[in-house]
């Protein structure tokens, strides 16, 4: 708004978009409300570009400005529905597009499982390329609070999975019936 | 939007309210054969919903913006 964005800042926005997105599906779990999200974050973005310093990291202020927008818009949520939390897993079945194989479904329902702060975690530091530092800076807590939240969730992700410590192949076979995390 | 600061103890807050106990054993991680499995999937499902296009309703918006800003 009132401000000429220069090409190189409008291109890296559109650059940032599509991991902005899978971030976004990964907290909320929903395409649709993801692209709210998405579309929220843009916009505020936009509004305050003259908070942001061009040269620094687009990126992370990009997530902490949808991270943010997540968890007050769950809090204001959580005060009008008491279930807040069923409705990220009953949105899960409802997506054909997200077949993949077994191991994959069963990969995301356990994910879908996590407290949102752990899942958080673990998706800026083990998918979206931040470091712990910057996941941190990102959440607004200490480095080691996220170092904790991302030990936690692989263990939970691990137990959820039933894998086996003893190695990467027995890891590939699950304990349990594949598809028996899928949430119906 | 929220300063920094006021997102910071808010973070503070509900992880203390979460009232997960002190992990000992937890902290301490899983196997790397695991990790490094975890990770593969994760990056799996991340990267299957960043491979998809932009959606038209945000690239429509940026348009918007953009000549919002010209005025």
């Amino acid at each position: 708004m009132r401000r000429k964005v220069s090409a190189s800042l409008r291109e890296s926005l559109v650059g940032e978009m599509t991991s902005l997105r899978a971030f976004a599906v990964s907290l909320c779990g929903d395409r649709e409300r993801a692209d709210d999200l998405v579309q929220e974050t843009l916009f505020k973005a936009w509004n305050h570009l003259d908070s942001f310093r061009e040269g620094t990291n687009l990126k992370a202020w990009l997530f902490t400005i949808l991270r943010n927008t997540y968890f007050s818009d769950r809090r204001k949520r959580r005060r009008e529905v008491e279930d807040a939390d069923g409705s990220y897993a009953a949105t899960l079945s409802t997506h054909p597009e997200q077949h993949g194989h077994m191991e994959m479904q069963d990969f995301r329902a356990a994910l879908s499982c996590l407290p949102d702060d752990q899942r958080e975690a673990l998706v800026l530091v083990g998918a979206a390329g931040f470091s712990y530092e910057e996941a941190a800076e990102i959440s607004g807590c200490a480095v080691g609070t996220i170092k904790s939240r991302v030990n936690r969730a692989r263990n939970r992700l691990s137990d959820l999975l039933g894998l086996d410590e003893s190695s990467e192949d027995a890891a590939r076979i699950p304990k349990r019936a594949p598809g028996s995390l899928t949430v119906s | 939007m929220q300063g920094a600061g006021k997102k910071m103890s808010q973070a503070t807050g509900a992880t203390m309210r979460s009232g997960v106990s002190p992990a000992t054993a937890v902290e301490e991680g899983l196997s790397p054969n695991l990790q490094a499995h975890i990770g593969r999937h994760l990056r799996a499902a991340f990267d299957e919903i960043a491979r998809e296009p932009v959606p038209e309703r945000l690239l429509q918006l940026l348009k918007e913006l953009e000549r919002s800003g010209d005025k």
